[in-house]
């Protein structure tokens, strides 16, 4: 008999997005024994910036300075927001414990504090964001100050045109100059790919020649802009070398998904929830579960249907791409427990005509709802099961693409729901009624 | 005949015997298997061998030629560790065999020389020889109903020398055994040797000793019956005692073969010793051991020298690589170590695949033949017919495993021997998929087949079921995973497709174009694409059943085209 | 700008008169409001009619089908594929309607042939299990795209000119003549004045608003109809459902995806045409029963577009109203040079573009016989980059190292989006990713040009061809342009594909941010204190 047969679990974790591994995470931090089980993969998509929330109201389209100022705003204006049932002290632990781990884990962050930061991305526009890796972070200073700053781009990279970029932006900022360099090996291809750049710049050697072909192209740039292809695992140490060997600061623009930063992010926190104790089963479906004392989640894809058996359950599913969310042509469905899913009265009123319309589309506020304690509600209006939470994008009530807001609400949900999970298994039985 | 008639015959076969071992041990520096073999000549070879003998014995890798020669030239380890069964039967041949040879074909200058006293009818050299030639046929049969009742695949055929052979050997035995029986029986040879040692051949003077050996030697005189006389008999046994006991043992207790078989013969004796039968049987026997040494060197036989080599040569072994010259000579040599034991075919891993596609060819016992065939006969393969590409198949379908390797008894590396016959087939026109497939690209493979008009046949189930693909959502995560496209595959610089575009192709239904280019069978299945996909598409197994369907596809279209 | 004849749009019927008249040595000038097919032309089955479908209540139609088919089959064929056609009907079906087929094709003069079930089964296992006849006809399936285009471009060849993006707003008339047309290009916002001998009106659905416009009003009814497009292509005949014309009767196969329709909706309006959920899950329910594998399939988009019809208003939604097309000459209406050409399908544009080309030169004394069925379309490089498949065996032949694939689902290279925006150039034209788009297979594939239109931008501004903001507007136009035919099919498959566009160009690019409060405000705000 393996572990995961005789034991039961504090937490269990159905999901592998971000929201799925911050809850792994806190809860293992909080000594909780906790088993994730999922597919990888959603947090391929990725850029590697952790949005706080940046935009509200979407349709005024008013953004955010301060975070937690917008906050308040939504707790005000949406009280069923999911956002506004965390308090900013959660919020602000859940971001540190997170970006603590991630840089344990080799991608470390620049310093939180009270702003917003705007990005640059890859097509010229500025992105407003909360959480800045620390390869990117010279960049914001950058955008913000305008120095003479040369922005590369390699031939083959196909998504990535410095040449847009400067073209794009140019008229704001004088100083903007851009390069093209040519891959050290890519001669002979025309189609080159990130993440293999990523890890051919893991080499010593490798670096130096890029390095050699960049240095004459620096000019009087104070500050120098690539794709986000600065290593893979160990990209502290290449952004670090990039540096040094330049002489000024470096750093990194996202790029469209599958980008390098979102690799990064799902190798550092495999790790990060590894390291704290996780126990996880990738790759494997859950088929059935049975909800009684304790949740009992069969699995399917492990030889011998195997069970896992736990005191509480974290819906962290995702949406649709995360398959979380079903959408069939009469409606939504929630694919694991088909618990209710608030949603708009008929499929006409998804989606706007404009894909661009300010007020979003009514498709993505849909959801499960759930009470303060993010425990998802049932057809009567209450919890399901007094063990069973939901966090991040699955829930009801927010749009997360249009509030800049995926990282505070995967974030900040988790760590609402690990406390009370906390809270709920110290306490005697009873009391997780309670809200 | 003369002693000296004899003993030029005896020469003239050890020469031709020598001649013939000389020509095959030079093809073992002859014959050229695999494409590193191709350039070397005769010489490099020679002093390959010669520089690595010497270089063995006068090193410290002496002591592993003395650890292989105990363990695995004298006792047969890994015939042991193979099937204990048959190394029990062989090791009753072999030894059997060598005692023979030397205790009794050499006597005169072997053993007599270590016993001064060696007279071959006297114990206990009377009873090693029965012992030692009833060990050879017990082996020989033990071995032969090993062979009749073991479950294998399709036998070979042997050859027309191995049978004649081994029906020398047969003969050898079998005219040993009469030969002393006869002997024993015989009233003639009594009195030539009571000629030559007591000086008389008349029967009543000899009576008394006639008696004795009638009695205790079982010699069949025609005119002794009944109840000898007791004092005639011990006066005989006196007799012999002083004049004969010192050569001759009684055979009764001694030659527990030839004893029950003279006492066969006795009735007929005289009849035998009318037609000088131990004469003629004694030439037989002195002729099938002559044919058999001129014979040696051009049957499976010439392995009781191979083997020895190829089994000391291992024990020699440095740990580093071979050089060219010395691979080359270990694979020419193994051709002439092999004894078709089978045992590799037992072990090894892909033989329940040559039972289900019905190619024997894909066993290593097979596969060493069409090696041997395809090296040193260029027109071989095409004189296989339709079986060309099935020995192909063979080839390509090892996984070089080397289980087969771990369990030849006589050391061959097998697994070398099969990636060098990978390089001969493909320079007879017969490389592996992977190699021909990239004879054409995949644009021109796709007009190939198009050319052909090819019929849509049901391409696979996962590459012809549009959920495989349906959920794509073309976010490259599987090609930014992939080292083949970021180290490039076989052939120097990019592939031609990543796996992205493979998947779009068969979106867009063109199969054809995705199943001959090089990405399909660059692939490593090393699975990164499928762990990593998001929307968790089974890319490699998508790959693997391209390259089914290629080999099919493709080969079919490549057959028909090919020059006759 | 003088010119003999001025054609007033350039769908199907225009292309085609531009390339009539320009063999016949008349020199035309042709006004587009949009782009080539930008009406029903581009927003139909793309089927080429074997003529099977009316043969029971539109004999006439059926038989000019027909010929037409047969013609085109020979002067077009580069932009026709012969996949042939099945007429299918299941358990329920009409089986009156399902005895009289065969006499009525033979009446038209089409063969249709009995297929048994099982085989036809075989053949096309998208078929139901359910099917109890079937029967073979020559349909053929035509690339309308193609066509247009390279009729066009044979026309320009021989002197034609085209003007896209020209609305017409206004005629100036002197008695019984128009003596100018006035034009309004849309990019620039300027006005010229276009003298022609003759004026054409080929405006399709807008042939009404253009003949009123010259004071000479026609009558026409708007018929919408909606067609979806599948994930892969389900068939490789053309599918029709063996009853009465109704709704959702037609699959298609479009290269590398199926096309399937339609419907049939009164509308009144030109504005604001776009495909309804409705309608799109009617579709798939109307054409479940004869092909059941619609009901798990990913759709990719849907579109819409409006057929002109002519006639008194019989039936309520127009489908029962002559498919025929008309010709006014207007002489009743007191005009002796303009003409409205209109209704038809795309079956039959050259024959509509033949006899108003007939009226026109008669009109202006030319006597030159009519060559477009006996002179075959030639090759032109530009137009045969819409077929499905031709980009990827292309950039397999030979790419350079400058030359990356920009969209993967479709897999057309750089060197083709060069190639595309070199000849709009030519042209006189400012190439748009729409634009380059349409004559192309970018953008038209699973993502929908979430990935490519990235990609492409990117690789235009790499070349040059775009400056400062433009790839900014250019993709956000390109965007709102495919999510007409988007939003109705997202659910399933599509649906996460939509989100995963919406998180690139919304939660990543911030596209709809441009010009927000606060988000210039956002940089200041920042400017200064920064990160250490």
């Amino acid at each position: 008999m393996t572990q995961t047969q005789t034991k039961t679990w504090d937490v269990a974790v159905v999901g592998a997005g971000m929201a799925g591994m911050a809850a792994s995470l806190f809860a293992a931090e909080r000594g909780l024994s906790c088993i994730q089980i999922g597919n990888g993969g959603g947090l391929l998509f990725a850029s590697g910036l952790l949005d706080l929330l940046a935009v509200h109201p979407v349709a005024a389209r008013r953004v955010w300075d301060n975070p937690f100022e917008a906050l308040a705003m939504i707790r005000r204006d949406q009280p069923d927001h999911p956002l506004a049932r965390v308090d900013d002290a959660s919020m602000r632990a859940a971001f540190q414990s997170f970006t603590s781990a991630l840089g344990d884990a080799g991608m470390p962050f620049a310093p939180l504090g009270d702003r917003n930061a705007s990005v640059l991305t890859s097509l010229g526009t500025p992105k407003p964001t909360y959480g800045v890796p620390r390869t990117m972070a010279a960049g914001v200073d950058a955008l913000a100050g305008r120095p003479p700053c040369l922005l590369l781009d390699f031939r083959g990279l196909r998504e990535f045109s410095a040449r847009q970029i400067v073209a794009t932006i140019g008229d704001t900022w004088p100083g903007l100059r851009m390069a093209r360099v040519e891959f050290p090996g890519a001669e002979a291809t025309s189609e080159l790919y990130a993440a293999h750049m990523a890890v051919a710049l893991e080499s010593g050697e490798f670096r130096e020649r890029t390095l050699a072909r960049v240095r004459p192209l620096l000019g009087d740039a104070r500050v120098v802009g690539f794709p986000a292809v600065l290593g893979l695992a160990r990209s502290a140490v290449v952004h670090a070398a990039f540096e040094e060997g330049l002489g000024v600061p470096v750093f990194e623009i996202p790029t469209m998904p599958t980008s390098v930063p979102g690799l990064r992010l799902n190798a550092a926190l495999e790790q990060a929830v590894v390291t704290r104790g996780v126990h996880r089963m990738l790759r494997v479906d859950v088929a059935s579960t049975s909800f009684d004392e304790t949740a009992v989640l069969t699995l399917d894809g492990v030889p011998g249907g195997q069970r896992v058996s736990a005191r509480t359950v974290v819906l962290a599913t995702g949406r649709f791409s995360g398959r979380g969310l079903s959408a069939g042509q009469q409606g939504v469905t929630e694919t694991l427990l088909g618990l209710p899913v608030q949603q708009p009265a008929s499929r006409d009123a998804w989606h706007s005509r404009d894909f661009l319309d300010p007020a979003g589309h009514a498709i993505n506020r849909a959801g499960l709802a759930t009470d303060d304690d993010f425990r998802p509600l049932d057809a009567t209006g209450r919890p399901a099961w007094p063990g069973l939470y939901a966090v991040g994008s699955i829930l009801a009530g927010q749009d997360w693409m249009r509030e800049k807001c995926g990282s505070g609400l995967a974030l900040g949900t988790a760590r609402v729901a690990v406390d009370r999970i906390a809270r709920q298994l110290r306490a005697p039985s009873g009391v997780g009624e309670a809200g | 005949m003369s002693a000296s008639f004899l003993r030029m015959a005896f020469l003239v076969s050890l020469g031709l015997c020598a001649l013939g071992l000389l020509w095959r041990v030079s093809a073992w520096l002859r014959v050229r298997i695999g494409s590193d073999a191709r350039d070397i000549r005769f010489h490099q070879r020679l002093f390959a061998a010669v520089g690595g003998t010497f270089a063995a014995l006068f090193s410290r890798r002496i002591f592993g030629l003395v650890k292989a020669k105990v363990l695995d030239v004298l006792l047969q380890r890994r015939l042991f560790n193979g099937c204990w069964l048959r190394w029990l039967g062989h090791l009753l041949i072999v030894y059997g065999f060598l005692l023979l040879l030397v205790m009794h074909a050499l006597g005169r200058l072997v053993t007599a020389k270590l016993y001064p006293d060696y007279a071959s009818t006297h114990d206990p050299w009377l009873l090693l020889r029965n012992v030692f030639g009833a060990a050879v046929v017990l082996g020989i049969v033990m071995v032969a109903a090993g062979r009749r009742f073991r479950p294998t695949s399709t036998p070979r055929p042997r050859r027309l020398g191995d049978k004649v052979f081994a029906a020398l050997l047969a003969v050898v035995l079998v005219s040993g055994f009469l030969l002393e029986a006869t002997k024993v029986a015989s009233p003639k040879a009594f009195y030539r040797m009571a000629n030559e040692y007591i000086g008389s051949t008349d029967p009543e003077e000899l009576l008394p000793l006639r008696l004795a050996w009638a009695t205790d030697f079982g010699v069949a005189f025609p005119d002794l019956q009944g109840t000898p006389d007791p004092d005639k008999l011990a006066e005989g046994r006196e007799l012999h005692h002083d004049a004969c006991a010192s050569c001759h043992s009684p055979p009764g207790s001694s030659a527990f073969v030839s004893y029950p078989i003279s006492r066969a013969l006795a009735p007929i004796a005289e009849p035998l010793d009318g037609v000088d039968a131990d004469t003629w049987l004694l030439y037989l026997h002195l002729a099938a051991c002559f044919l058999g040494l001129i014979l040696l060197p051009f049957t499976r036989f010439i392995h009781v020298l191979a083997d020895p080599v190829s089994l000391l040569a291992n024990g020699a072994a440095s740990s580093g690589p071979l050089s060219p010259a010395g691979r080359a000579n270990r694979r020419a040599l193994a051709i002439d170590a092999c004894v078709d034991c089978r045992l590799c075919d037992d072990r090894c891993s892909v033989a329940p695949i040559a039972r289900s596609l019905g190619n024997p060819a894909l066993l290593p016992s097979h596969k060493l033949l069409a090696t041997h065939a395809v090296a040193t006969n260029p027109r071989w393969l095409d004189r296989q017919a339709g079986h060309a590409r099935r020995i192909a198949e063979g080839a390509v379908l090892c996984t070089t495993c080397g289980r087969c390797t771990d369990r030849c008894p006589v050391g061959i590396d097998l697994a070398d021997l099969w990636v060098a016959g990978r390089a001969d087939l493909a320079r007879a026109g017969q490389p592996s998929p992977a190699q021909w497939v990239r004879e054409r690209s995949a644009l021109d493979w796709d007009e190939a087949l198009a050319a052909r008009g090819a019929v849509q046949d049901p391409i696979g189930p996962l590459s012809s079921n549009r959920e495989t693909y349906s959920a794509c959502v073309q976010c490259q995560t599987c090609t930014n995973v992939c080292p083949v496209v970021a180290h490039g595959g076989e052939e120097p610089g990019p592939v031609d497709l990543t796996p992205q575009k493979v998947m779009n192709l068969l979106r867009l239904g063109m199969v054809d174009l995705a199943i001959g280019s090089s990405m399909v069978w660059d692939c490593a299945t090393c699975y990164q694409c499928q762990e990593h996909c998001p929307e968790g598409i089974r890319v490699t197994d998508v790959m693997l059943e391209l390259r089914e369907l290629g080999y099919r596809r493709l080969g079919d279209t490549r057959e028909r085209r090919q020059p006759e | 700008m003088e010119t003999q004849v001025l054609i007033i749009g350039g769908g199907a019927t225009g292309t085609a008169l531009a390339r009539d008249l320009a063999l016949r040595g008349v020199d035309c000038v042709l006004v587009e409001r949009d782009d080539i097919n930008a009406g029903a032309s581009g927003r139909n089955h793309g089927l080429l009619h074997s003529g099977a479908r009316y043969v029971s209540n539109d004999h006439e139609a059926a038989v000019e089908c027909r010929t037409e088919g047969e013609i085109l089959k020979r002067v077009a064929f580069r932009s026709i594929q012969d996949t042939g056609g099945y007429f299918v009907a299941v358990a329920g079906d009409d089986e009156k309607y399902v005895a009289d087929f065969p006499g009525h094709c033979q009446r038209s003069g089409i063969q249709a042939k009995v297929i048994d079930v099982a085989e036809a089964r075989e053949r096309e296992p998208a078929i139901s299990e359910h099917a109890i006849a079937v029967y073979e006809v020559p349909d053929a399936s035509v690339d309308p795209f193609r066509l247009s285009l390279e009729s066009m471009a044979q026309a320009r060849s021989l002197g034609a000119r085209l003007m896209r993006r020209t609305r017409v707003v206004g005629f100036d008339r002197e008695g019984p003549r128009i003596v100018a047309v006035r034009v309004l290009d849309t990019v620039s916002g300027a006005e010229q004045r276009i003298h022609a001998a003759q004026v054409v009106n080929a405006a399709g659905a807008w042939a009404r608003e253009v003949a009123l416009l010259a004071g000479a009003p026609v009558e026409m009814l708007y018929s919408k109809g909606t067609l979806l497009i599948t994930h892969g292509r389900m068939a490789q005949h053309v599918i029709n459902r063996l009853r009465k014309p109704g709704n959702a009767d037609i699959l298609m196969p479009g290269g590398t995806v199926s096309v399937l329709g339609t419907t049939s909706l009164r509308v009144d309006s030109l504005e604001d045409i776009h495909p309804t959920v409705a309608e799109v899950d009617r579709i798939v329910d109307e054409a479940a029963p004869m092909l059941p594998g619609l009901r798990t399939m990913r759709f990719i988009r849907a579109y819409a577009g409006v057929r002109p019809l002519l006639g008194s208003p019989a039936g309520s939604d127009g489908r029962n109203v002559s498919r025929g097309f008309a010709l006014y000459d207007h002489e009743d209406q007191g005009l002796a040079n303009f003409a409205t050409l209109t209704g038809g399908k795309l079956t039959t544009c050259r024959l509509m573009a033949e006899r108003a080309a007939d009226l026109v030169c008669r009109r202006l004394g030319v006597s030159s016989p009519c060559l477009t069925a006996i002179e075959v379309i030639p090759a032109a490089p530009e137009c045969e980059w819409t077929v499905p498949g031709r980009a990827p065996r292309e950039w397999m032949r030979a790419h350079g190292l400058d030359d990356p694939m920009l969209c993967e689902c479709e897999m057309v290279s750089g060197s083709v989006v060069d190639l595309l925006y070199a000849s709009l150039r030519e042209a006189g034209d400012m190439p748009t990713l729409t634009d380059i788009g349409l004559r192309s297979r970018v953008g038209k594939g699973a993502c929908q040009g979430a990935f490519c239109a990235v990609r492409t931008v990117a690789h235009l501004y790499q070349r040059g061809d775009f400056q400062a903001r433009r790839g900014l507007d250019e993709i956000t136009d390109f965007f709102r342009e495919r999510w007409r035919g988007q939003h109705p099919v997202l659910w399933g498959e599509q649906l996460a594909q939509a989100e995963l566009m919406e998180a690139l160009h919304c939660g990543l690019f911030g596209e709809e941010l441009r010009g927000a409060d606060g988000v210039e405000a956002l940089r200041s705000a920042v400017s200064g204190e920064g990160t250490p």
